[in-house]
Formats: structure tokens, C-alpha cells, sequence
């Protein structure tokens, strides 16, 4: 299964938008190396593809394969060492509200209340107080966390600090969602729930999300396509397009084809490993 | 909220996270009455013993140090040795902390002047501090100003360390938050940086002020002065020679009652200042 490039959802509609043939982001032979001590990790190795507006993007690897350090590219937080990164065709500079991280560790500042801190990216827009924390408590009651406005960080479980994270994200109005294994230290049920949510949330918005995960089903029950990491040097080994209906919900976990698209990915990722560890042996140490 | 299925799992990590405060509450609010009665144990123990087996001449019991201190407090000399010493104290600690503080935030902001104050720094570390008095002596003689500069300079070395490493070990994370919401570098550390380093800074600033009353004590101890001027510690050191128990115990125990005060008045104010950060210290 190769590269399948989409056409955007949206047509368009006023003057200024970009040619219909535009992907919104276009990654083009992206590389990474980190050097420390004389020692070089090549992070990432010619990473290219384009994401569609509106597109479900779920990256699939292994631990340590730089989907991080892809995703901080793309948000403009590192830079890449080479290769191009466009957005609607212009090239990233830095970052921006367009595109709203959630990082991978929870990053609430501890010292807020949930309530400031999903209206501090309001507060720097140059709102007033009072309305910034309006907005507060709209995003807050859209994760479900009405009530707990006054609570800090530290009073709420992982979960909702996700979910507080996540309102504040969506509260810089971003065109893309950077998802950097949100749900990663949730549990089982949590993590379910939070995914249904994030699914009926996107539905809702038309946002383009990238989003980054260690686990086959959560890729594929999320993503409307899947990209599959390999390690050392971090690249694309797959790209797949998830042909399951939407709405999905919990039906969608029992269907036949989930566990189809489960065993192809692991099939993948176990290829991946196996030749890996001996092509490696004395090259790359990190 | 339009899912019922929600529901259900929010009560569960509502639960969750009350269990959090429950414990940080014990912690913060709690915790000075157990203290409190520790310290009652101990001095009931001392005037036990000291009323039933007896103690050598020199060391008093609690009953007898307190009726002492009453005296001389009554007497206007405990209250006057009192106020020389903490006039030290507060000028000493306040100037070396400040100078600290500010340093080490500036030097964990800025590689530059972190590189450039590294080298002093860890040249003067290691000097025990209190060898700086005679050579401030030589020329300032043992007076007020050299014994603030000593403190000073002993309150400066936790309070710079501490808010330099504090700065350095700022979440990443954090900054990259503050750069994803479009924030300026100025609103990015007063707002992110600053805060987040504040615990750590704080921390440093309460071993100064431990610090401020050892060297303010020491400091008295070497050629201090006499009458109301020699303060706390150099009466202490005036008593012993002249056998006055008495006085040296009372002296002893405003420095502690001083001492303890200070910090719990700080921890209190620290946990007003700080509450979010230390319901998370209380959690982990
Ligand atoms: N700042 C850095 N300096 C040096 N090496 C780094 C740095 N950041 C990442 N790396 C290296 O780059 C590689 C990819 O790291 P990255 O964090 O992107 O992986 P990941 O796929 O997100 O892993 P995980 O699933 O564990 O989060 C790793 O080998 C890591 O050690
Ligand atoms: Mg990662």
C-alpha cells in the first residue's frame, strides 16, 4: 500500500484560499540528527507525505523512531536538519496557533487553576480577563470538565488533565491538532472514552489532526489513514488508508476489519523489528 | 457535555482526584499541631528529668530558662540584644538573598552570564564564609557592616544556586506551551518561567535564611562588641565566661523561638504563594 494522496475536503470557496490541489501540509524529505558528545542519532530520515485538510492522520511507531521529534518539527518548536516543511504551501518559520500542540507529558502549569489555564492563550491574544475566562469555561464544559474550573492541576486525575490540556489546545483556534501520544499513560477504560471523545470532537470541527500513537487499534480506530514508523533511522515504512465507516463507535472496535488492520500493522512493525536489530548491529550506537 | 456514556467514568476520576486534595489538605493544614506537640514532648521530658534526676549547674530547665527570659524581657536587655542582632540578620539576608536570587535567575536565562559567573562562583563556594570576617575586619573593623557582609555573602550562594538551577531545569515543554500560544519571550518568563522555577528558588531562599541566623550568631561570637551591641550570640559567649547560665539559655531560646517563627511564617506564606505547586509536591 503506497502513498495515497487525498483530495481536500474543501473546495475553494473565497479567493484567497490555496489551489484545490494543495495539500495542507506538505513534508517533504524531512531528516533529524541530534549530535551530542560525537555521537549522532539520526531521529529522522527522509520522512515525506502530505495531509489533506480535515484528514485523520494517525503515526504509528515503536518507541524512540522520532515520531516526537517529527511532531515538534511540524509545530515548529525544533528544527529539521533537511527537507522542507510547508504549510499551504508556505514554509514553517516557527511556531504558531495554527497548529495546537498537546505534548506528550501533561504540560498544565501547575501553579494555574484548570480554569486559567485554558484561558491564558486568550489572555496572551490580548483578551480581557472576563471573557478569556468565558471562553474557559465553554472549552472546559466541550471536554466535560465543567466543575472543576477553580481545581489545579494536581487535584484532577490523568485524564482530565488530558482533557484539560486538550480545551486549551482547541482554544488557540488551531487549523491542525498535533497529538503527541496523548493518551499514553491513561488506563484501558480512560483511554476508550477519551478516544470516542476526541473522535465526536473532531466530527464536530473539521480540523486536521495528526496524532501520534504506540497502539495499532488506537491508530486505527482514530485515523482516517495510518503511517507507519520504522526506527534507526526514524521513517515511513507504510501509509495506509483506514476504510471503516464513520460515525465509528463502540461497534466499530468489533468489526471484523479492525482486527484485519490489527494484524497487517503488526505484521509490519514485526518485519520492521526483525532485520532491524542485525542491519543496526555496529552502526548506530545511541 | 452530549455523551451519557461520560458519566460513569467522571465520578470515578472525580473520586480520584479528591483522594489528591484530601492528602495534600493533611499535609499543608494538618501538619503544625503534630509538630507542635513534638516538641511539647520533648521539653516535658527535659523539665521531667531535669525536676526529678536533676541536671549539671549549666543546664537549665525549660521552667528556669523561661522564668529568665521573663526577667530579662521584663528588663528591656533581652528585647535590646534581640533587635541588634535581627537588624543584622535582616540587612544580611535580605542583601545577599536578593543579589542571589536575582543573579541566578538572570544567569539561568541567559548562558552568557551564566558562563560568566560560573567561574567566581565556584571559586568562593567552598570558602567557609566566616573567614571572610577578619579579613573584613581589617578594614572595617568588627563592626555592623562587616558582619552583613558576611551574611550576606553566606545567604548569596544557596539563593544563587538554587534560582540559577531552578531556571536551568525549567520544563521545556512549559516554554514550547507559551511559544504554541504566541507568547513573547518578556511574557514567556515572567509568567511561565519565573513561576515554574519559583519553588526551587524558594527552597534556596529558606536555607539562606537558615544560613542568616548561623552567621548571625557566629559573627557576634568573634569580636563582638559589648553591652546591647554584642546581640544574641555574643551575650551567649559573654555569659559563658562570666557563669551566667541564665542568660545564656534565654538568649539561646529567643534565637530558636526567632528562628522557628521566621520559617514557619515563610512555609506559610510559601504554601499561600504556591498552593497548586505544592498540592502537586504533596501528591507525589
Ligand atoms: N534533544 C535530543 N537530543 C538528542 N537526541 C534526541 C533528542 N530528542 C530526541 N532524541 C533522539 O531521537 C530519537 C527519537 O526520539 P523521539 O522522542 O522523537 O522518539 P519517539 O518516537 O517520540 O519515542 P517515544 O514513543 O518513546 O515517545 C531517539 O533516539 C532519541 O534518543
Ligand atoms: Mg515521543
Amino acid at each position: 500500500m503506497s502513498g495515497n494522496i487525498h483530495a481536500p475536503l474543501t473546495s475553494g470557496t473565497a479567493t484567497m484560499d490555496p489551489p484545490a490541489d494543495q495539500p495542507q501540509l506538505r513534508v517533504a524529505s524531512l531528516g533529524k540528527t541530534f549530535s551530542r558528545n560525537r555521537k549522532t542519532v539520526h531521529a529522522l530520515q527522509d520522512v515525506s507525505f502530505d495531509v489533506p485538510r480535515g484528514q485523520f492522520l494517525s503515526i504509528l511507531g515503536p518507541s524512540g523512531c522520532g515520531k516526537s521529534t517529527l511532531l515538534h518539527i511540524i509545530g515548529g518548536f525544533e528544527q529539521a536538519s533537511s527537507g522542507s516543511l510547508l504549510l499551504d504551501g508556505r514554509p514553517v518559520a516557527g511556531p504558531g496557533r495554527d497548529r495546537g500542540m498537546m505534548f506528550q507529558q501533561a504540560t498544565l502549569f501547575p501553579w494555574k487553576t484548570i480554569e486559567s489555564n485554558v484561558a491564558w492563550p486568550f489572555i496572551v491574544d490580548g483578551h480581557k480577563r472576563g471573557e478569556a475566562r468565558e471562553r474557559a469555561h465553554e472549552l472546559l464544559a466541550t471536554v466535560g470538565l465543567s466543575g472543576f474550573e477553580r481545581s489545579y492541576p494536581a487535584e484532577l486525575s490523568g485524564g482530565m488533565r488530558q482533557r484539560a490540556a486538550l480545551a486549551r489546545t482547541l482554544g488557540l483556534s488551531p487549523d491542525i491538532l498535533l497529538m503527541d501520544e496523548p493518551f499514553g499513560a491513561l488506563d484501558a477504560q480512560t483511554r476508550e472514552l477519551m478516544q470516542e471523545e476526541l473522535t465526536r470532537i473532531w466530527e464536530h470541527s473539521g480540523l486536521t489532526v495528526i496524532f501520534i500513537t504506540h497502539d495499532i487499534d488506537e491508530a486505527v480506530f482514530l485515523g482516517d489513514r495510518v503511517l507507519v514508523m520504522g526506527a534507526r533511522p526514524g521513517r515511513i515504512i507504510a501509509d495506509v488508508d483506514v476504510e471503516l465507516g464513520r460515525p465509528r463507535g463502540t461497534t466499530t472496535k468489533k468489526d471484523p476489519q479492525m482486527a484485519e488492520y490489527h494484524s497487517h500493522f503488526w505484521e509490519l512493525i514485526r518485519q520492521e523489528a526483525g532485520p532491524q536489530a542485525d542491519r543496526n548491529g555496529g552502526s548506530d550506537r545511541s | 457535555m452530549t455523551g451519557t456514556a461520560l458519566h460513569q467514568p467522571q465520578a470515578v476520576e472525580h473520586r480520584q482526584a479528591r483522594q489528591g486534595v484530601a492528602a495534600s489538605e493533611w499535609m499543608l493544614e494538618r501538619r503544625w499541631p503534630v509538630a507542635l506537640a513534638g516538641a511539647v514532648t520533648l521539653l516535658a521530658l527535659w523539665q521531667l528529668y531535669g525536676s526529678t534526676v536533676g541536671l549539671p549547674e549549666y543546664i537549665l530547665t525549660p521552667v528556669e530558662i523561661a522564668r529568665s527570659a521573663a526577667e530579662l524581657t521584663a528588663s528591656g536587655r533581652l528585647v535590646e540584644l534581640a533587635s541588634a542582632s535581627l537588624r543584622r540578620l535582616v540587612f544580611g539576608f535580605t542583601i545577599g538573598t536578593a543579589t542571589g536570587v536575582l543573579l541566578g535567575l538572570l544567569s539561568g536565562v541567559s548562558r552568557k552570564l551564566g558562563d560568566l559567573l560560573d567561574g567566581p562562583v565556584s571559586l568562593t563556594y567552598p570558602i567557609p564564609k566566616i573567614t571572610f570576617l577578619p579579613i573584613i575586619a581589617i578594614w572595617l573593623g568588627f563592626s555592623d557592616p562587616a558582619r552583613i557582609i558576611v551574611i550576606a555573602a553566606a545567604c548569596f550562594f544557596p539563593a544563587y544556586l538554587n534560582a540559577h538551577a531552578a531556571t536551568r531545569s525549567v520544563d521545556q515543554s512549559l516554554v514550547w506551551v507559551a511559544m504554541n500560544a504566541g507568547a513573547g519571550k518578556l511574557r514567556t518568563l515572567m509568567q511561565v518561567v519565573l513561576p515554574a522555577a519559583l519553588p526551587r528558588t524558594v527552597a534556596g531562599i529558606r536555607q539562606a535564611l537558615a544560613l542568616a541566623f548561623i552567621f548571625m550568631f557566629a559573627t557576634e561570637a568573634i569580636g563582638s562588641g559589648t553591652g546591647t551591641d554584642a546581640g544574641l550570640g555574643g551575650e551567649m559567649f559573654a555569659a559563658r565566661t562570666t557563669g551566667e547560665y541564665e542568660v545564656l539559655w534565654a538568649a539561646l531560646a529567643t534565637v530558636a523561638l526567632l528562628g522557628g517563627t521566621v520559617d514557619a511564617t515563610f512555609r506559610w506564606l510559601v504554601g499561600k504563594l504556591m498552593i497548586g505547586q505544592e498540592l502537586e509536591a504533596g501528591r507525589g
